[in-house]
């Protein structure tokens, strides 16, 4: 059994990448600091892919990011489905949109060049691959064509996306301020309405776990006085450190239970068929859970002490910043 | 065009002066070649700065010049003129005057290239070419060359092109060399000097050429730089400011490196230009001179040379008639223009071939003629196979005359034995004869103590091959009264249809009259009407040979199956599927010839038998009697075959489908089925039944064990297909099997994995999500890494799911990695492979 050495992280994003001077040229990319990486496409870092390295083509900007992937590898699936659209045996035949006409030199198929349209269509076509279709993720637009373009994808799709994907658009301040469109975009909104006026894009994204902060703050003190009680789901009572236990992510509310009990209460009676929950109502104080909040919550506090630590230690030092960031 | 007196002029100069400016450019004064490139490069701007020398072409280069610039320079100017440049024909023009003055010891060495030259021109055709070599070599002074040629040859046409590039190279080199300050440039000064020379020359060049034609030390003289340059600087620098530069200084420059007798001063400048320019060039030429110096030298030696060429290896045989006229033309070339093409070619002067083409292919008609009068001779002695061209045959051709040569084997003793072919060949028939009766005879002595001694507790064989040895063993002693057996190997190795044929038809005549060796004679008279070639194979190779070649014959092409059929048969044979198309052929082939031999074993003493014996025949069973030998044959092979052949209507498809699960029930129904058929006319195997049976089992049980392996679910059909396909050559075309077998794998492999995904899926879902939670939140369960979407191991988690997590849920059958890997991505779950592309596995999550 392969054990989870690390939490999730913070942030690990796929992102379409465009040439702000050639709009036709796009890359796709996967990364967990999304400022970072796009210094390096443009060369202001060292390290950008060559793809990206042309000097014609700089800079690039981040027209769309999905985030919210729980892991490296599970993004570099995404992101390899996303850049191969054409090979990705995720896709579905009878849905692929994407079909190599041509053939490599080495007799491999040839990806058809990419397109606005092909590369949204296929990022809404992998949305809602079962493959992918329960990952916790997220969409930022940033650019408002390619926005636009989504919003075509999205009405001439022939199968919508689910509805609790958050779906969350963050153009350039001088425009209107970013509109939040779904459900787990709340929080995610708010952070990035927070933000100061400057930070907007990929650059208003959570590279760590502050946006956690209250939460752990809330369960490290559950867990570490033994306050776990009883299991929100099945009752049964939690022995301390005898289990995976998840814990509800409101604000006070201090519902805990086992993980599998978790998964069960979201997925409902009917989903019998389903491992992953996404979402659903905490059985204690009813409020919105995230999946994918509660497992980065659960396997930071399982695994990430020393994150835990530095995020609980940085408030103390720093309250103030931390807390103007957070507000 | 004073530029054209000019070039006249160089020629006309006395052969007396030339060979001064060719002493003056041996002379070992000359500077290292250093020095000189460093004067070269310096003599640019002076001349460029000179008043006179200001004309120089911005194309012009001032330094090392390569035939590239050349060409570009002067693309309409012919060979001689590219060669050519303008800085490098300074120095050559130094060297003149610096010969001139300078000791004769010099003009000897540089009068010695240009000696051989002259001497082809005695010797009208074949000298010529030889010496355009030598004059290419050396200095490309092809103009040269061809004028001698022309002059030799009196082909006025050639004679007319040569003296066209001639002028045109003095016209470029006096464009080109404008900058360059050379002897040349003081000859159009004085144009009456030169002028007069040139036609002298050519004449006193030729006598004189005539006399010294072997000296070598023109050839270093190229090899060394031009010594007088560095010394001449000077000099040249007052010449060019005197008068205009002009390219006839390169050309006069040139004629130091060419013959010092021969007319032309335009080969110098190219010969100038090869030494500075072209180091490397020059190092080729040598060689080529020495090449030509010796043909020049024997004027008859091409025709020798060809005579000497002994032809030492096929390659050579076989392309000896094509090249022989080749070497003719090279020698007889008339102009030089062809030898200078070459050499442009290495310069990879295009342009300059162009010009030359028209004389080329006039001369090539020339040779054309004269090679076809060669080559019609030659064919005629291929014709006769004389030892020097002796027949070539092609390997098809070459196959049937081995094919009709008997061998005949044996110690030299033996093969000492003056026996006439006739007699031995007659012994070889009588001797197949007996084998084949011997055979079916031993098929029934095999049932008897050999069988037996073969098999294992169980019944089953221990080892075909040593029931095969026995068989041959007996064949040997009773078969070789002549210890010499004789074979045509060929068609032992290719197995004829028709021999199939004929001995199924023989077979069934022997299994008829099994017990009487008499039926020996009835065969052989068949089998004497049979080719040679069927009874000569039979001798060597004893029986077990014949069957296995038969058996090789009927494999199936596996080539024309598509790749899911191929995929699927693998699959069949309890191979993973793979991915490469060739690979799965080759396993399948070994697959196929490894379960042959099992199937092989049993027929091979009862080739003619199992072979003559109709599919049909093995419909009507009675399992308890079952001839030994047929029993063993039908048992594997039948399966296949004789369903697909299978006239045979209802019987057939039903085994069909038992395919090798079923091969053992079915494998003594067949033996009864040949009984019934043949049964009547063989009682030999009907006495023999008893142990027939047990090989039956035998064969059965070993059958069984590869279905078990084989036997997963719906691939039945496609194993019969694989089975039934392999007899193409006896049974119904292998295309209509795989057609009807393929479909039908098809619908079931579509069918059922959709089943049992759906069935498998939600087990695998129950036993995932129903698993006890684990009480250490370092060990999480599955689900709860699935839940914390960490990654899973699908080997891992297959394993563990094998390992009894689904028979709890109350699923029986066990999942494989992929399938696990599908219910992860249906639902969502991360998983990896812990092995990864290249091999490797995992060691970080």
């Amino acid at each position: 059994m392969a054990v989870l050495s690390k939490p999730l992280p913070a942030l690990y994003v796929v992102y379409i990448l465009r040439s702000t001077v050639r709009h036709a040229s796009f890359y796709i990319g996967s990364t967990p600091h999304p400022p970072r990486r796009l210094n390096q496409h443009n060369g202001v870092a060292k390290g950008g892919a060559v793809r990206t390295s042309r000097n014609s083509l700089r800079p690039w900007e981040m027209v769309a990011v999905v985030s919210g992937f729980p892991g490296k590898i599970a993004a570099l699936k995404f992101e390899w489905a996303l850049a191969n659209p054409h090979l990705s045996l995720h896709i579905p035949s009878s849905a692929r949109i994407t079909v190599a006409t041509q053939k490599k030199r080495n007799g491999h198929p040839k990806r058809p060049p990419y397109s606005l349209t092909s590369v949204i269509s296929n990022l809404h076509l992998l949305l809602r691959v079962p493959s992918f279709l329960r990952w916790p993720l997220k969409l930022h637009f940033f650019n408002r064509d390619v926005h636009k373009a989504w919003l075509k994808c999205c009405s001439t799709a022939n199968e919508p996306l689910r509805e609790s994907m958050p779906i969350v658009t963050d153009f350039e301040p001088n425009a209107e301020s970013r509109v939040v469109e779904n459900l787990g975009s709340a929080a995610e909104g708010e952070e990035a309405a927070t933000s100061p006026p400057p930070a907007w894009g990929i650059h208003a994204l959570p590279l760590d776990y502050a946006p956690l902060r209250e939460i752990v703050t809330k369960t490290e003190s559950i867990f570490s006085f033994e306050r776990e009680g009883g299991c929100v789901v099945c009752g049964e009572h939690l022995p301390t450190g005898e289990g995976v236990y998840a814990a509800c992510t409101n604000t006070g509310c201090e519902g805990v239970g086992h993980v599998s009990c978790w998964s069960q209460h979201l997925l409902g009676p009917g989903a019998t068929d389903e491992v992953l929950p996404i979402s659903g109502h905490c059985p204690k104080c009813n409020g919105p859970l995230t999946w994918g909040e509660m497992m980065t919550e659960m396997t930071l506090r399982m695994h990430g002490r020393k994150e835990v630590e530095k995020l609980l230690k940085k408030p103390r030092k720093k309250r103030a910043p931390a807390k103007a960031a957070a507000n | 065009m004073a530029s054209a007196d000019v070039f006249q002029s160089p020629p006309a100069k006395p052969p007396a002066a030339q060979q001064h400016y060719a002493m003056i450019s041996s002379s070992p004064e000359m500077p290292s070649l250093a020095e000189i490139a460093q004067k070269h490069s310096k003599r640019p701007a002076p001349l460029r700065s000179g008043s006179n020398a200001a004309p120089i072409p911005a194309t012009a280069l001032t330094s090392f010049t390569s035939a590239k610039d050349v060409l570009r320079q002067a693309p309409d100017v012919d060979v001689e003129a590219e060669r050519s440049p303008s800085p490098k024909p300074k120095p050559k023009a130094v060297r003149k005057r610096a010969t001139k003055a300078q000791p004769k010891s010099e003009t000897t060495t540089a009068s010695e290239p240009q000696e051989p030259i002259v001497i082809p021109s005695s010797s009208p055709t074949d000298k010529p070419v030889r010496k355009s070599r030598s004059k290419k070599a050396e200095s490309a002074q092809s103009t040269i060359s061809s004028r001698v040629t022309k002059s030799t040859t009196t082909s006025k046409s050639k004679a007319k092109k040569k003296t066209e590039t001639v002028s045109r190279h003095f016209a470029p080199t006096k464009e080109k060399g404008k900058a360059v300050e050379s002897i040349e440039t003081l000859q159009p000064v004085e144009p009456d000097l030169h002028q007069p020379n040139p036609p002298r020359a050519p004449d006193t060049d030729e006598t004189e050429v005539s006399a010294p034609l072997e000296l070598a030390m023109p050839r270093r003289r190229d090899w060394t730089p031009p010594p007088a340059d560095g010394l001449n600087n000077s000099e040249l620098l007052s010449s060019s400011s005197k008068a205009p530069v002009s390219k006839e200084v390169f050309s006069n420059l040139c004629q130091d490196f060419a013959r010092p007798g021969e007319k032309e001063p335009i080969a110098k400048p190219s010969a100038e230009i090869a030494e500075f320019v072209k180091k490397r060039k020059l190092n080729d030429l040598p060689a080529n001179e020495q090449a030509s110096r010796s043909t020049e030298t024997s004027p008859t030696k091409p025709a020798v040379a060809k005579k000497k060429k002994k032809i030492r290896t096929i390659t050579e045989l076989a392309t000896a008639p094509y090249q022989l006229p080749e070497l003719p033309d090279v020698l007889l070339a008339p102009g030089n223009a062809e030898t200078l093409l070459k050499h442009f070619d290495f310069d990879g002067a295009v342009k300059a071939q162009a010009d030359h083409q028209r004389v080329v292919m006039d001369h090539q008609e020339t040779k054309s003629k004269g090679k076809k009068k060669k080559a019609p001779a030659k064919p005629r002695k291929k014709k006769a196979g004389t030892a020097e061209d002796p027949i070539l045959l092609s390997p098809s051709s070459a196959m049937k005359q081995a094919s009709n040569v008997d061998f005949l084997f044996g110690t030299s003793s033996q093969l000492q034995t003056d026996e006439p072919a006739e007699v031995i060949r007659d012994l070889q028939a009588a001797i197949r004869a007996s084998n084949q009766v011997n055979d079916d005879e031993d098929e029934d002595d095999k049932s008897g103590l050999w069988h037996k001694g073969a098999r294992d507790v169980d019944g089953s064989l221990l080892e075909f091959r040593v029931v095969d040895s026995s068989d041959g063993v007996e064949e040997a002693t009773r078969g070789s009264p002549s210890p010499a057996p004789e074979a045509s190997p060929t068609d032992n190795d290719f197995p004829d249809i028709g021999k199939i044929v004929l001995q199924s038809q023989a077979g069934p005549s022997s299994l008829s009259t099994t017990k009487a060796i008499q039926s020996q004679q009835a065969v052989p008279s068949s089998r004497t009407t049979l080719p040679s070639s069927d009874a000569s194979a039979m001798v060597p190779p004893p029986p077990p040979s014949r069957p296995a070649t038969a058996v090789k014959s009927k494999r199936p092409d596996f080539t024309i199956l598509t790749d899911a059929q191929l995929s699927r048969k693998i699959s069949t044979y309890g191979f993973k599927p793979m991915k490469r198309r060739a690979a799965m052929i080759k396993l399948l082939e070994q697959c196929w010839d490894e379960q042959q031999p099992a199937n092989a074993v049993p027929t091979g003493p009862t080739t003619s038998n199992s072979s003559s014996i109709p599919p049909n025949a093995a419909a009507t069973a009675p399992p308890a009697s079952a001839p030994p030998a047929t029993a063993t044959s039908p048992a594997k092979k039948p399966r296949g075959r004789p369903k697909k052949d299978a006239t045979a209507t209802a019987s057939t498809v039903s085994t069909a489908p038992v395919a090798p699960v079923s091969v053992a029930p079915e494998s003594p129904k067949r033996r009864g089925r040949s009984r019934k058929d043949s049964g009547s006319q063989s009682p030999a195997r009907s006495k023999k039944v008893t142990t027939p049976v047990r090989r039956g089992k035998a064969a059965a049980s070993k059958v069984t064990k590869i279905e078990i392996a084989d036997s997963d679910d719906e691939e039945v059909l496609s194993v019969s297909d694989g089975r039934s396909s392999p007899d193409p050559v006896f049974s119904s075309p292998p295309p209509l099997d795989l057609s009807i077998s393929e479909d039908a794998a098809d619908m079931s492999l579509n069918l059922s994995p959709t089943d049992q995904e759906s069935s498998s899926f939600t087990f695998i879902t129950k036993a995932v999500t129903s698993a006890p939670r684990s009480s250490d939140p370092q060990n999480p369960s599955w689900h709860e890494l699935m839940l914390m979407y960490t990654p899973v191991v699908l080997e891992d988690l297959a394993a563990w799911l094998n390992a009894g997590a689904l028979t709890r849920v109350g699923y029986d059958a066990e999942v494989s990695p992929a399938q696990v890997k599908q219910w992860c991505e249906s639902k969502s779950v991360i998983c990896l492979w812990r092995a990864n592309g290249k091999g490797g596995s995992r060691k970080r999550y």
